[in-house]
């Protein structure tokens, strides 16, 4: 079996709300696997099922073989991050750890917890009590809770929420420590930054739909090269009416322009050049973020039907 | 059932670990022993203050032979019988004439006494020695000390003694012959008589109060503070749990009814361990005084049955209670119903115990949400109880208990992952129904 989650048509409805309808998933072994979507949008709902925490309604969801909503979860082999996540403010960290790692049915010794301390830059903290610890710093511990039995499969919850950069990066290098041993990740994360340079494949739910699922590269080979970025000397340029362009991002010293379908850019050049001197001048395909926006923005959360699904 | 007895392990561990735990297992002897010991030496220090009474004799013949009495009192009845040391105040009988407007008297008196010139005042009618049958004659005790009894007692003993004495004397009758004619009969109580092992008959044991009362009391009374200090910390450590956002953790890893297994077993193992420390302290003090008899092995087997049917009954209710809240104060209002059949058992206590083998015993003992407390309760006692009751007790324990936690086991897999408002009983009973 090559697939580490497969979700069938899955269906998960609270009270009048449908908070995943009929979706369809499938995350291949080895692969890091990306969940975007806005708030409120289905994804933690959806790692809840995965987790066998939540039952869907309808539909099948297969982790690592087995099928969680028949029998026996596999959650000895699966590390779950939730988003919202805590630990017993009045254990010791040595405790705490031996205790996730019973729950998965491993015993870890000090010396091997102190080895996986030290990885996350927390050397020597094992006998401090939890409620002696910084923020980031019991982030770092929860989070050592759920890779410490070396699961195949992680699922994560918003990892990198509240760290700072230092933190982030240390994190970002265990995920993929884990990854190269053969584990499968899958990740929620709203920063488009990170899931554009972490994850194999992108998946996105919006309103409960699958509107995005593939790797990178084909999402971004889909939207095409429809997208210039410029930079012109000095401000005050205009960029209305330009010939072909259907939506300019002005981000002060860089600007975004989505062109029309079937648009030429050498036309937006020579306007360009026209009205200044131009620094710089890129196509591109659209960045993650921007697909995103597209996707789920004002005028898209304010449409009352979901856009259809765009799978590569 | 692996992961069930991590979580068990982990419990049991901060749980005994705990402050709470280590103070409760010291200071509660400590309190127990203190109040009693309080109580004694305030006892013994005693009171050594005079206190004045004004006495109005209307009768005019009785007052020298209450000062009599007074002064015999004062100079025999007021010291420790040890120590020879004063523990008990002296009376200073002070006569007062009787005036004509005897309310204006009286309301005199009353002011003086308001400003503790005098402790109380006694008016002794004219009609003291008149002795129809319809009406006895009485003598009036004007105090605003209402709840000192002993100066009353002493005062209503002593007139009447020296009234019957004038009576008997005016009738021509010698007091010490009717006294030894009046002398009271006695009552003995004994126990039942038994059989040794060897099949000798045993002497019947004289009866014992402390046996008798103090034991199923306190049996009753330990059996109510171990269900609280197991089932208490249930609510607070599933309450925690949720606030401090553990529980999808630990949800990830586990099935709920695992983890709330887990944390039954954790909290019944703390409350056997009290019991044991306990119940050792109580056998080395037993020991010391020679009265190993008097602990009863199969009553010890008895306790610990239901003690731990209880914590599973009562607790996987406040597991339930606590999993569907996100603060303390909403959960303690949906316990009220669950507190309700372990305060219960209270206030039987007195019918109870005045009955032991009568119906409402019968029933309140079989009954499965009080049999806990109230069977281990009739089994401390003397009154055997009829050999199928405690077998059939158990089973119905069992019966609600395997009930109340596979209900709570659904309604905490819902509520774990509630969060705002509360819900109401009926919506949790909707849950425990749909699942």
């Amino acid at each position: 079996m090559t697939e580490a989650v497969r979700l069938e048509s899955v269906t998960k409805s609270f009270a009048a709300t449908t908070a995943v309808d009929d979706l369809s998933l499938s995350v291949p072994r080895g692969a890091v696997y990306g969940f975007i979507g806005p708030n409120g949008s289905g994804k933690s709902t959806t790692l809840r099922m995965i987790m066998r925490i939540l039952h869907p309604d309808r539909g099948r969801v297969f982790v690592l073989g087995d099928d969680v909503t028949q029998a026996q979860a596999a959650s000895d082999r699966v590390g779950y991050l939730p988003e919202e996540r805590g630990l017993y403010r009045k254990m010791r960290v040595y405790d705490i750890l031996k205790f996730y790692a019973e729950l998965k049915g491993r015993r870890v010794t000090h010396q091997q917890i102190d080895q996986q301390l030290a990885r996350v830059d927390l050397a020597g903290v094992g006998t401090r009590l939890v409620e002696a610890l910084s923020k980031g710093m019991a982030q770092k511990v929860q989070f050592l809770a759920t890779v410490l039995h070396e699961p195949e499969l992680l699922v994560l919850d918003e990892p990198f929420s509240g760290l700072d950069p230092v933190n982030m990066e240390v994190l970002r290098d265990v995920i993929l420590d884990h990854k190269r041993r053969g584990a499968t990740i899958i990740f929620s994360t709203h920063d488009m930054d990170v899931a554009e340079k972490m994850c194999d494949f992108v998946f996105m739910i919006f309103k409960g739909r699958k509107v995005l699922d593939g790797t990178l590269a084909a999402l971004k080979e889909q939207y095409g090269r429809d997208t210039i970025r410029v930079r012109l000397e000095g401000n005050g340029v205009s960029f209305l009416d330009l010939p072909g362009v259907e939506r300019v991002n002005d981000y002060g010293q860089l600007q975004e322009l989505r062109m029309a379908h079937g648009a030429d850019a050498q036309v937006v050049l020579r306007e360009l050049a026209a009205r200044g001197r131009v620094q710089h001048f890129e196509i591109a395909s659209p960045t993650l973020h921007d697909i995103f926006v597209r996707i789920a923005g004002p005028s898209a959360i304010s449409s009352d039907k979901a856009p259809a699904a765009a799978t590569v | 059932m692996r992961k069930a007895w991590a979580v068990a392990r982990r419990e049991y561990r901060s749980n005994v670990r705990s402050k709470a735990f280590v103070v409760g297992v010291f200071l509660m002897p400590v309190f127990m022993t203190g109040s009693i010991l309080v109580q004694y030496f305030v006892e013994k220090r005693g009171d050594k203050s005079v206190k004045k009474v004004a006495v109005i004799d209307r009768s005019g013949r009785l007052f020298g032979e209450l000062a009599k009495a007074a002064q015999e009192r004062n100079a025999n009845d007021v010291f420790d019988p040890e120590t020879k040391r004063q523990i008990e105040p002296t009376y200073e009988l002070i006569e007062i004439k009787p005036e004509e407007d005897h309310r204006a008297q009286l309301m005199d008196l009353s002011e003086k006494a308001m400003f503790d010139q005098y402790f109380a005042i006694v008016e002794i009618g004219d009609d003291i020695f008149g002795s129809s049958d319809s009406q006895p004659a009485g003598f009036r005790y004007y105090s605003n000390k209402g709840t000192y009894r002993d100066l009353p007692e002493w005062l209503s003993f002593a007139i009447s003694d020296r009234v019957k004495a004038m009576r008997f004397a005016e009738a021509g009758l010698d007091m010490g012959v009717v006294r030894k004619a009046l002398t009271p009969v006695e009552i003995e109580r004994y126990g039942l008589m038994s059989r040794t092992a060897a099949g000798d008959i045993r002497e019947a044991e004289a009866a014992n109060a402390a046996v008798s009362f103090i034991k199923p009391f306190l049996v009753l009374m330990m059996m109510f503070m171990l269900l609280m200090v197991a089932v208490q910390p249930l609510l607070h450590g599933v309450l925690e749990e949720k606030m401090q956002r553990i529980s999808e953790v630990l949800l990830g890893s586990m099935r709920p009814f695992e983890l709330m297994l887990g944390k039954l077993m954790g909290h019944a193992f703390v409350a056997v361990t009290l019991l044991g420390i306990y119940a050792a302290g109580g056998y080395v003090v037993a020991l010391y005084y020679g009265k190993t008899d008097m602990i009863d092995p199969s009553l010890v087997g008895w306790f610990v049955a239901f003690l731990v049917l209880a914590i599973f009954m009562y607790g996987s209710m406040f597991l339930a209670a606590g999993s569907a809240c996100n603060e303390l104060k909403e959960a303690q209002s949906l316990i009220m119903p669950v507190m309700f059949p372990m305060i219960v058992p209270m206030f039987f206590i007195a019918p109870i115990l005045r009955d032991p083998s009568g119906s409402l015993a019968t029933a309140l003992s079989i009954f499965p949400l009080t049999s806990p407390m109230l069977m281990t309760m009739r089994k401390a006692m003397e009154a055997p109880v009829p050999i199928w009751q405690a077998p059939v007790a158990i089973a119905g324990c069992i019966a609600v208990t395997l009930l109340c936690v596979w209900m709570a086991g659904r309604i905490f897999r819902v509520g774990l992952l509630m969060q705002g408002k509360a819900p109401r009983f009926s919506q949790m009973m909707k849950w425990a129904v749909r699942g």
